[in-house]
This record gives structure tokens, C-alpha cells and sequence, in this order.
């Protein structure tokens, strides 16, 4: 089983006096930040940033409205990146507040694709998000209420990290009677 | 480290915080000898070295913001709500028996508990009461947590037949006969139910699971009726409420040492022993008590089960949090229910995520540590009655329960020395925040 090791800022919940310290702080979260991001485009490099039009399309623009609609960047792109456990399915997911927090609620956005075709996410498949503490064998202290979005994404909310330690978040991919697991590890401080 | 280069580092210390550099310092490990110096200046020997690491943790617990707002009580910060809700706080009349407020066990000349194992109001109970100081910072309410607000927790109390054995029809009409209690609640709410004709609202009806005639009177009632004596209930609890959200503590010792951590200052960096600041040490790091007594207020507001056996001995039968999850869910006056003033807002969001399963049976509330030097004794049925008795269960787990259909392996003896606990005991004794207003600890004058 594939493992993905992610240290994740603890989110500041309270104002605190501005000091070199904290500014040192945001330093290093906007670096972990631009990290994350780094590497979970690895990846991907096929869905980045929205593909430079081609001549003929440009002239056609200057020229007057066109049928040909701008490409926006996909909704995943820059989100975290983990592959199950077989290597059948890439999960792509992303957290509401982007760190997640300590002992705060926080929702989860995911897509998942087949491993050989990280443009189009399934439609076919559920997903089943949970988290849990390994060293203390507790998950978490709340059953996330998990919808599926007309998109084909996923979502969780009301996810709850209420200790500092480390926690593992589990994506289950159901394909009929077959579930493959995606985790990573996360680090709340 | 040498004798040579631990003055060094003091020195060091000293100078970035004199240049405003003490936070860079913290970053570099040696930012701690101020702090240390001002504790206790007469011996290097006693200064307490808080790593970077030990200093962010620190950091987690203080400064405390204001409590949370209450959408789900439109009258949670009305003054006039609290001193309404402080009336009916200290008033008797509407118990059973005309003796019992809530100021009877929520004592607010003992930090608003009783200082009992065991609640006591028309009967012995069978949890232990808990405090009511900064009580707006919680998120779940009771032990087990089957109330999500705290407007909906003060409806408990008032009708159980152990505590003060009141109805709600009882209560709205001592409103409509009170004068004062009358206009208060009519400038709040407009005017209380009219409640004149007893065959029609019968003063012992209540739902009740255990108290049958008094259930069935409820259910005999017009259901418009009982609909109006809900929504007056719902109005009255709420004031209360409004009341015990002023009940917050002033800042503690604690919380002036950590101010010190940041400016430097060598009275506020006083305001620990070297013995507390070990032991603060000890529950930031080996002793770990961190993992749920976490954020300002020392607790993070869920249930766990810490293998304390009943105070009556084995087996444990109180079931905690399984049923508490269930109640709370079903409750009729919760976040999202009619009478919450924010059905759809988070609080009632957060019901629908609600977690149940067997392996919440025996769990408790985490209870906060701020003021906990004064609100003896500890646990859900007050099982010990000091701290240094908790710690010494924490240190060796002795007289535990069996982890039985429990998984969760938090629990894991401390093995800590003698030193080690009364550091910890003088820490968490630095919790104690100063006390309210006195005008707050009576009945308010005119009522």
C-alpha cells in the first residue's frame, strides 16, 4: 500500500501580535504552500495552467466573437495528488481552509480518475473519505456528511482533526465490489 | 550545554529581547533565558528552556479569544436577556418544591460548582456537576453532550424530576403572575403565553419519559398549546443563557506568563514559578496532556473515554457520549430545531455529522482546565478529589478499566516522578482566571 507522507501548516485560529517569528512563520507556510502546490502538479503537467490559444484562434478573437470558448483551468488543478493503493485510480483533493486546522471543521473536495487518464474524472465510481489517528487507533470524532457534486466531484464537510498528531486520510475508490485505498499522512502540530 | 555557554546563551537571550528581537529569538532557540531570569532571578540553575517547538505550543493555549457568537440565541448578547436570565438564575420558585435554583448546585461562591462528587437536587444524581465558568466556550453541553447550545442545556435541569422537578407550564406561568419577570420578558418577546386557565395549561405538564403523569397531561394538552409554552421555554432558557455567557474568567497567571513570553516584560514573565513553568514544560511535551486539553481552553471539546471506573466501583455502567450522540440528534430543542434562531447555521450542521458507534459507550466531555485549582473534584462523578490524585491515575494508570470494545490507545501511563507531578500540579493551578463581576454571583437587585 503506497503511502504519501504531507506535512500540513496548522492554521493560526487566534490573532496574535505580528512578530519576526510569525512573519518567519507565513514564510515558511507560503513556501509549504508553493511546495504543495510544486508537487502536486508533478504529476500532471497535462492540466496546469490554461493552454496558450493558437494563432489562427487569436486572429479569429481580434476578428470578432467566436465559437471557440476560452479554456479555463480545471477545478483540481493545484490540488494534492495520491495514487491508490494498486495504482488503479489518481484521487485529487483539496481542503476548505487550505491548512487544515486543529480541533476546527473543515470540508474536503476530491476527483477521481483512472491512473492512464488524469484528464477526465469518474463519474462511475463512489468515493468514501474517512480519517484516523494509526497510533492511537481512533478515527475521527465525526461521520463528515460526504455528497456528490453535479461535477463528478466529491465533497466532505464537517471533517473534524480535534488532536495534534499524526492522522491518516483515507480515500476509498468503489467501483462495483471493488475498493481500492488511497492515504496520505497528515501532520497537525 | 556548559555552565560557560548557558550564560552566553542568557545574555543573548536578554539583549534580542531588549532590541525587540524576542520572537526571532524564540526561533533560535535561545530566546527563552529572559523569561527564565525574570521567574527566578536569583538562580540560573532554575531556568526553564522552552525550545522553539515547546514555544508554538505554548503559544496554542493563550491568548483566548472572545467567546464564540450564538446565532442560534437572537438574545445571546442582549444585556437586558442577561439580566433576565440572571433572575431566573437565582430564582427558586419554579422548582418542585420551591427551594432549588440553579444557583443551588452551580454554587457561585465556589467557582459555580458544588464542590460534590455527586450533584444533589431533589435527589442524589449520578454525574457530577459541571462548572459553569467560561462555559460560552464550549461546544457541546453536559457530559455527554446531548445539548449543542447552551440556551437549550438550561431546559434540562429545570424539568428533571432529580434536579429542580419544574414544568414549562409551570415556569410560563410564574412569568405571566411575576410583575417584574412579566415585563422583562414582554420587552423581549412580547407578551408571555396567557396561561390563566389551568385546566387548560395544568402547571405539572411536561414531557416527561419518566415522570407519567406528568407526560400524559402534556399530551392532553392542544398541540398549539403545548407549541406556545415550547417557544416561551425556549425564550426563558435563552436569557439564562445570555446570563452564563457573562460568566467569563479574567485572565490567569498563565495567561499573563505567555504575555510575558512575547513582550518580554519581567513581571508578567513572573507570573510562574519555575515549578510551573517546568511542569507547563511537562504538559506541552512527555506528559503529552496537550492531545486533548488543546487550544485556549484547555480542551478539545469532544468525548474520550479515560478507563476512570465508577465511583460506585466496576463495571462502568453510565453509557456517556453513545447516548448522548443519539439525544442530541433527537433533541427537540437543539440547533436545528423550530425554536433554534439559526436552524440552517453551522451549529445545526453540525449535528447531521454527529458520530455514533460502540466504541463511543463510556465516553465523556473533555472538561476545560481553566479555573481547575477551584472547581474540585474531577471527573464525571467527581471520582477524585484533588489534582494530584488525577495525576497520579494519569501517571499509572492504577485502578483503570480494561480497554474492553474500546480501541483507542491515547490512555498510557505517564510514569511520571514526584517532582514531575507537583510541577504539573502548579501549573494547571496557574489556570485559575480572575473571578467574575460580584454583581454577577447574586440575584440582581429590583427582582
Amino acid at each position: 500500500m503506497r503511502t504519501n507522507s504531507l506535512s500540513l501548516p496548522l492554521l493560526p485560529s487566534l490573532p496574535r501580535r505580528s512578530s519576526l517569528a510569525q512573519r518567519a512563520s507565513r514564510s515558511l507556510l507560503a513556501a509549504f504552500t508553493l511546495l504543495a502546490a510544486l508537487t502536486a502538479g508533478c504529476g500532471s503537467p497535462k492540466h496546469g495552467a490554461p493552454r496558450q490559444a493558437p494563432p489562427e484562434a487569436k486572429a479569429a478573437a481580434e476578428a470578432g466573437p467566436s465559437p471557440v470558448a476560452a479554456r479555463v483551468a480545471p477545478e483540481w488543478t493545484g490540488a494534492h495528488e495520491v495514487v491508490g493503493s494498486t495504482g488503479s485510480f489518481l484521487v485529487r483533493w483539496r481542503t476548505t481552509p487550505d491548512a487544515i486546522p486543529m480541533n476546527e471543521e473543515f470540508s474536503l473536495r476530491a476527483w477521481v480518475f483512472a491512473a492512464d487518464d488524469r484528464e477526465r474524472a469518474l463519474t462511475d465510481v463512489e468515493l468514501v473519505v474517512d480519517a484516523g489517528m494509526p497510533e492511537h487507533k481512533h478515527g475521527m470524532a465525526r461521520a463528515p456528511k460526504q455528497t456528490r457534486r453535479p461535477d463528478g466531484s466529491f465533497e466532505a464537510t464537517g471533517m473534524l482533526f480535534h488532536m495534534p498528531g499524526r492522522w491518516e486520510l483515507y480515500f476509498d475508490v468503489v467501483r462495483g465490489e471493488l475498493t481500492e485505498r488511497a492515504q496520505v499522512r497528515v501532520e497537525l502540530e | 550545554m556548559s555552565q560557560l555557554a548557558a550564560i552566553f546563551a542568557l545574555a543573548l537571550g536578554a539583549w534580542a529581547h531588549a532590541r525587540g528581537l524576542g520572537a526571532l529569538s524564540n526561533e533560535l532557540g535561545w530566546s527563552q533565558a529572559p523569561h527564565a531570569i525574570a521567574a527566578d532571578q536569583s538562580n540560573a540553575d532554575d531556568a526553564v528552556l522552552f525550545d522553539a517547538k515547546t514555544l508554538a505550543r505554548i503559544r496554542q493555549h493563550s491568548p483566548r479569544p472572545a467567546p464564540p457568537a450564538d446565532p442560534t440565541n437572537r438574545v445571546a448578547d442582549d444585556p437586558r436577556a442577561a439580566l433576565l436570565g440572571q433572575r431566573l438564575f437565582f430564582e427558586k420558585r419554579w422548582s418542585r418544591n420551591g427551594e432549588i435554583s440553579c444557583a443551588t448546585c452551580h454554587d457561585p461562591e465556589r467557582a459555580f460548582v458544588d464542590a460534590k462528587p455527586l450533584g444533589e437536587g431533589l435527589t442524589k444524581l449520578e454525574r457530577h456537576t459541571p462548572g459553569l465558568l467560561d462555559v460560552a466556550y464550549n461546544r457541546w453541553f453536559f457530559w455527554d453532550g446531548r445539548a449543542d447550545t447552551l440556551w437549550s442545556q438550561a431546559l434540562g435541569p429545570f424539568e428533571n424530576d432529580a434536579e429542580m422537578g419544574g414544568t414549562r407550564v409551570g415556569a410560563a406561568a410564574l412569568i405571566a403572575s411575576d410583575e417584574n419577570l412579566r415585563a422583562d420578558y414582554t420587552a423581549l418577546f412580547g407578551a408571555p403565553p396567557d396561561v390563566g386557565d389551568a385546566a387548560r395549561f395544568p402547571r405539572d405538564a411536561k414531557p416527561s419519559d419518566s415522570n407519567a403523569a406528568a407526560n400524559a397531561l402534556w399530551l392532553a394538552m392542544r398541540a398549539d398549546d403545548r407549541e406556545e409554552i415550547d417557544r416561551a421555554a425556549a425564550n426563558l432558557a435563552k436569557c439564562i443563557a445570555a446570563y452564563e455567557r457573562k460568566l467569563i474568567t479574567g485572565p490567569s497567571p498563565f495567561d499573563r506568563f505567555v504575555e510575558g513570553l512575547e513582550d518580554g516584560d519581567p513581571e508578567k514573565l513572573g507570573a510562574l514559578s519555575p515549578s510551573a513553568q517546568r511542569g507547563l514544560a511537562l504538559f506541552v511535551g512527555k506528559a503529552n496532556c496537550r492531545l486533548c486539553h488543546s487550544g485556549p481552553s484547555f480542551s478539545d471539546g469532544e468525548f474520550h473515554s479515560i478507563g476512570v471506573a465508577p465511583l460506585a466501583g466496576p463495571p462502568p455502567r453510565d453509557s456517556g457520549r453513545h447516548a448522548g450522540a443519539k439525544l442530541v440528534r433527537e433533541a427537540p430543542f437543539n440547533a436545528a430545531s423550530r425554536f433554534s434562531d439559526a436552524p440552517d447555521g453551522d451549529v445545526a450542521q453540525r449535528l447531521a455529522t454527529v458520530r455514533s458507534g460502540p466504541e463511543m459507550w463510556g465516553e465523556f466531555k473533555t472538561p476545560s482546565l481553566r479555573n481547575v485549582g477551584r472547581t474540585a473534584p474531577y471527573m464525571h462523578q467527581g471520582q477524585f478529589a484533588t489534582l494530584e490524585a488525577i495525576l497520579h491515575f494519569y501517571s499509572t494508570m492504577e485502578g483503570a478499566l480494561a480497554v474492553g470494545h474500546h480501541q483507542e490507545t491515547v490512555m498510557q501511563p505517564l510514569k511520571l516522578d514526584e517532582t514531575e507531578l507537583a510541577d504539573l500540579v502548579a501549573f494547571l493551578r496557574s489556570l485559575d482566571g480572575a473571578d467574575v463581576a460580584e454583581e454577577l454571583k447574586r440575584a440582581p437587585s429590583g427582582g
